[in-house]
């Protein structure tokens, strides 16, 4: 049985390519596991505005990094359940794991321990700014990638 | 050396990003720094220009190099405010116990006794009570709510700094959001309660000397440097027509961009209500900060002609104290003591250059010389004011821009509160980045918005906020009698 | 016949065999005085007789000295007038012994001999510090692991420095690399090897790598970075999941195998390219898997080390994979394009004395073509120490320090 991964992230998830694999997999015959990776970016940054330049201390900045951080995990893993809910509706065997850092590594991480056969991967449009940004974590993934690679092209 | 007593506790962390921007992160420091101090030598260094003096010329040099530091945050910003306040005795602007005596400015201690509170208010839970209280009542129908979300944080932002109202309401409305399942980034209706929350903090933050210590600040440095002052009471009602306005405004735009497909809300009364029980009852030490902070602000409305604001501030801390309502250890965990010193910084320099002289020069070589019209003056410092505040913290705006502007105001004999307003008020309203201005930031990173709409709306508010402005001054003002 | 006289002529798959099936030694060998004292060697730390010797080519290896069980294939080392020959009965070919270093003889102030605390591989100084690992302690260690080997005695850091020193004052060694095993803790079991990589790093200036199991936290593989660590290797041996947790059951019960791509992936990032390497024994697990580990390795930047299985000679594995020369040679043949695709270097190899690798592949028919001798490809000085450091100064910060994180 052929292996796919699917790779979301906090800022690269749309139901379209979930669909889009699901179907996929479910053509191949193949299995899916589904990997979301959690940016910690955001809620540092925030963490560090608020008692860098706003004037609030310590105490109500990290909490507020604690919540985000949550919220993050949380919409991941309600994300994930949806895609799993689908799974066995569409009878696709689907597995899904939540890990935190950088994009890249974490993906070829995953391609390794899965073995995967494909990788598919979310790219939205997105401004020339986060391009520059995300566009490059993808593109590095797209040299890099030891497995075929699908790019779905999302809104 | 044995293996016990080796220990490695140090962390550390390896940078991978590549070369290049390692060595320029790493010597990010030292070439602003060099900038700065070239800029100072050279500055120091050119012949004086007519209609400055020496002791101008040199106040300019230390605003430059402050300036610098202030904007790239390479030193903390607190530090920066303490090597303007050595620099300027040291070049001879000002004598030293004159300069280290600005510090101490009753501003500095308005905005500490205001920190103090708006921590007790957190640390009791009492904020988010209220918060939780209002809320609920706006839970008929969706839109109502999507009012409440607004006005809520607004309101709050009258009493304490809007960062702290945003960070406290962030979790609320992530309730509502979550009760109502709202998916992030699909539903409209999700982003238009974060949206709501955070320009309604932002906006709620130009109403008072509470909400945003900017105001504070820049009627410090209107104080300190021209001896002229405007009131608690009088701030807010020269403002609050533009606060009505714009969350009106504001409220109808995000409502126009994100049509609800909501119907119905119930869900998340009940789980404000939820949330509301596991508060518990209000506590006595609620009660009486609550009682406190009441007082302290009618106070601040009726006796702040009699006496100074911060000695009414001090004194409500005083009493804080005295009713064990707080220990120092929360204001240790709540308030963020560096940036206060930014604040006595930032007066101390608007002085030096005000009283040496640089100010009205600055004034006259970069405006003065071709704007012939007051109006467009102020309208233009507005502006510059907006723009900027997208980019940077709002406290280094009003630092940057003030003294100038008050240069400015003299030379046309416009009344220099307008000119406090002109720069305060838009320091406030940012709309479109998360950069400059922290409840954007916060709702940013929710999750649920879409940064492209977020900055294609918000420039809009801006630009409307700017109009309102403009209206108002031509407007309202004449009628409480603030005159070009 | 041809078959077995065209093995003997390319060094590449007579290295396969060698590492395979050991050699034994003619009567005229152990007349000489290199294998004397390789013996005697041997003899004073008991373990079993090992050679490094070269064959043409330069291709180093290091050959198990046993009896010779399979009739039909059996290698034998013998001595014509001070010139060494292996012969497969059919064929022979010139290969040129490497003696024991001399201070192996020597013993520390504290009385230890020196061949008892490190030992020289190609040129590298091997040291285990430790015994300890927590897979033996927890009955779930590695099928493979030399276990015997392992119940070392602690060694202590003025022991191990005196050791490294003659080792380096000889030219024995141009590497120091750490040995240790598992420990159930957040740094996996390198913080045992910290004070001797401080110790090292202080009196000289020596390149360090080590071999350890993979920390739980990737702040760990950071910290072992900035602690001098010049090149590492958490070694997965074995692609496929199934037969990994068979063969590896510590590794794969106490660390986990997702842990090793993470943190290889990480240790990729952290390190210099090229010096992160992992083992993937050949002969453990099909062929297929063996290449899809490859890839996958290579991929982030990780460079994949191929040794031969070589069955203990008690050891619990005795039923592996058994693979001619013929169809190992693919193998090294895909690691070659694997690296070339990813632009990773194998000039950090150093134990390629028991693992054939890229440089070796060319003889397989491979492309890397073979630019230098073998000293100079693996000497130690390609690497410049002072760039090294330097870039360790850049990259290493304290976690607490505030730079502006905007830029
Ligand atoms: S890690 Fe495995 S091979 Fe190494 S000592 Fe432990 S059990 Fe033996």
């Amino acid at each position: 049985m052929k292996k796919f991964l699917l790779v979301l992230s906090t800022t690269e998830q749309s139901n379209e390519v979930v669909g889009y694999a699901l179907s996929l997999a479910k053509d191949k015959d193949a299995a899916l596991f589904v990997l979301f990776i959690l940016d910690s970016n955001v809620p540092a940054t925030i963490f560090e505005k608020l008692t860098n330049i706003g004037f609030i201390g310590d105490k109500p900045g990290s909490e507020l990094k604690e919540a985000i951080s949550n919220e993050y995990a949380d919409q991941a893993h309600q994300f994930l359940n949806d895609i799993k809910e689908e799974a066995d509706t569409k009878g696709v065997s689907c597995k899904t794991f939540i890990e935190q850092g950088d994009f890249t590594d974490k993906a070829l991480a995953a391609i390794a321990r899965f073995a995967a056969d494909m990788i598919i991967l979310n790219r939205s449009r997105k401004s020339v700014f986060s391009r520059l940004l995300i566009g490059s974590k993808i593109d590095r993934l797209l040299r890099k990638a030891p497995c075929e690679i699908k790019i779905f092209e999302g809104d | 050396m044995s293996q016990q007593d080796y220990k490695e506790d140090r962390r550390v962390v390896v940078d991978t990003r590549p070369i290049p921007l390692v060595i320029l992160a790493k010597s990010y420091r030292f070439i602003i720094f060099l900038v700065a101090a070239v800029l100072f030598v050279v500055i120091i260094a050119l012949p004086t220009p007519a209609g400055l003096g020496v002791a101008g010329q040199r106040a300019l040099a230390a605003f430059v190099v402050c300036l610098i530091l202030w904007v790239t945050r390479v030193i903390p910003l607190a530090v920066t405010s303490l090597l303007a306040i050595v620099l300027i005795p040291l070049l001879g602007i000002l004598d030293s116990s004159e300069a280290f005596s600005l510090f101490g400015n009753q501003a500095v201690f308005f905005i500490l006794g205001a920190f103090i509170l708006a921590a007790a208010l957190m640390k009791s839970g009492l904020s988010s009570r209220m918060a939780l209280l209002f809320l609920r009542r706006f839970g008929s129908t969706p839109r109502s709510l999507l009012i409440g979300a607004m006005l809520v944080p607004a309101l709050l932002s009258f009493l304490m700094p809007e960062h702290a109202v945003a960070a406290m309401m962030f979790p609320i409305i992530l309730e509502v959001v979550h009760s109502l399942k709202l998916k992030p980034l699909k539903d409209n209706y999700g982003q238009a309660l974060f949206l709501s929350m955070a320009w309604g903090a932002a906006i709620g933050g130009v109403a008072t000397f509470l909400g945003g210590a900017r105001n504070a600040l820049a009627v410090g440095i209107l104080k300190q440097s021209t001896g002229q002052f405007i009131g608690f009471f009088e701030w807010t009602i020269a403002v609050l027509p533009l606060v009505i306005v714009m969350l009106v405004i504001a409220h109808l735009i995000i409502g126009r961009f994100f049509p609800s497909q909501i119907t119905d809300v119930k869900d998340a009364v009940v789980a404000l209500e939820n949330k509301n029980k596991k508060l518990g009852k209000m506590s006595l030490e609620e009660r009486l900060i609550g009682l406190v902070m009441i007082l302290t602000i009618l106070a601040w409305v009726f006796l702040g002609g009699r006496y100074e604001l911060a000695t009414i501030a001090i004194l409500a801390v005083v009493a804080l104290f005295a009713l064990q309502l707080v220990e120092w250890k929360d204001l240790e965990e709540y308030v963020n003591w560096g940036i206060i010193l930014m604040y006595g910084g930032a007066i101390t320099l608007g002085f030096a250059l005000e009283k040496s002289g640089a100010a009205s020069w600055l004034a006259k070589v970069t405006i003065t010389s071709w704007a012939k019209s007051p109006f467009l003056v102020v309208a233009l410092l507005a502006l510059v004011s907006l723009l900027f505040t997208e980019g940077m913290s709002n406290a280094a705006v009003v630092a940057m821009l003030l003294p100038v502007g008050l240069g400015i105001g003299k030379q046309y004999g416009i009344d220099l509160r307008i000119m406090v307003f002109a720069i305060a008020v838009p320091a406030g309203l940012g709309f479109g980045l998360p950069m400059g201005n922290p409840p954007n930031a916060i709702a940013y990173s929710s999750g649920y918005i879409n940064p492209r709409k977020m900055l294609t709306i918000g420039l809009i508010l801006d630009l409307v906020a700017w109009s309102v402005f403009l209206i108002m001054i031509k407007i309202y003002w004449p009628l409480i009698n603030i005159k070009f | 016949m041809q078959k077995k006289a065209a093995i003997i002529e390319n060094p590449a798959l007579l290295k396969l065999e060698l590492l395979s099936k050991g050699v034994r030694l003619d009567k005229s060998a152990l007349k000489s005085e290199e294998i004397a004292q390789a013996l005697e060697i041997g003899n004073r730390v008991s373990v079993p007789l090992e050679l490094d010797m070269i064959l043409p080519g330069n291709v180093l290896v290091n050959i198990a000295v046993q009896e010779c069980l399979d009739k039909d294939s059996c290698y034998v080392l013998k001595n014509d007038n001070g010139e060494f020959y292996i012969t497969n009965g059919v064929a022979k070919t010139r290969v040129w012994i490497v003696p024991p270093p001399k201070f192996y003889n020597q013993t520390t102030s504290s009385g230890a001999l020196l061949a008892k605390i490190g030992r020289t591989y190609g040129n590298y100084l091997l040291i285990t510090p430790s015994g300890a690992c927590e897979f033996l302690s927890r009955d779930m260690a590695c099928k493979y692991c030399d276990v015997e080997a392992k119940q070392t005695p602690d060694k202590s850091i003025d022991d191990v420095l005196e050791t490294v020193e003659a080792a380096l004052k000889e030219g024995a060694a141009e590497y120091i690399c750490f040995n240790i095993g598992y420990a159930d803790s957040e740094d996996g079991g390198i913080k045992q090897l910290l004070p001797y990589i401080k110790a090292v790093k202080d009196s000289f200036n020596a390149l360090i790598c080590i071999q350890a199991q993979p920390p739980a936290s990737d702040e760990w593989v950071d910290m072992t970075y900035a602690a001098g660590v010049d090149s590492l290797a958490y070694n997965l041996e074995v692609f496929d999941p199934e037969i990994f947790g068979l063969i590896a059951p510590g590794k794969k019960r106490l660390v986990g195998r997702d842990r090793y791509f993470k943190a290889l992936a990480r240790a990729a990032k952290v390190f210099p390219s090229g010096a992160v390497v992992s083992n993937l024994i050949i002969g453990l697990e099909p062929v297929e898997s063996t290449l899809k580990g490859i890839d996958a390795l290579a991929a982030f930047g990780v460079v994949p080390t191929l040794p031969l299985f070589r069955p203990l000679p008690n050891g619990e594995l005795t039923s592996y994979v058994k693979l001619s020369p013929e169809a190992i040679a693919p193998i090294f043949i895909h690691l070659e394009a694997a690296l070339n695709k990813n632009k990773l270097s194998s000039s950090w190899i150093n134990h390629f004395n028991i693992v054939v690798n890229a440089i070796d592949a060319h003889l397989f028919g491979g492309q890397t073509p073979v630019k230098k001798n073998w000293p100079s490809i693996f000497s130690a000085k390609k690497h410049n120490k002072l760039a090294l450091n330097l870039r360790r100064r850049l990259r290493v910060r304290a976690t607490d320090n505030n730079e502006p994180t905007g830029l």
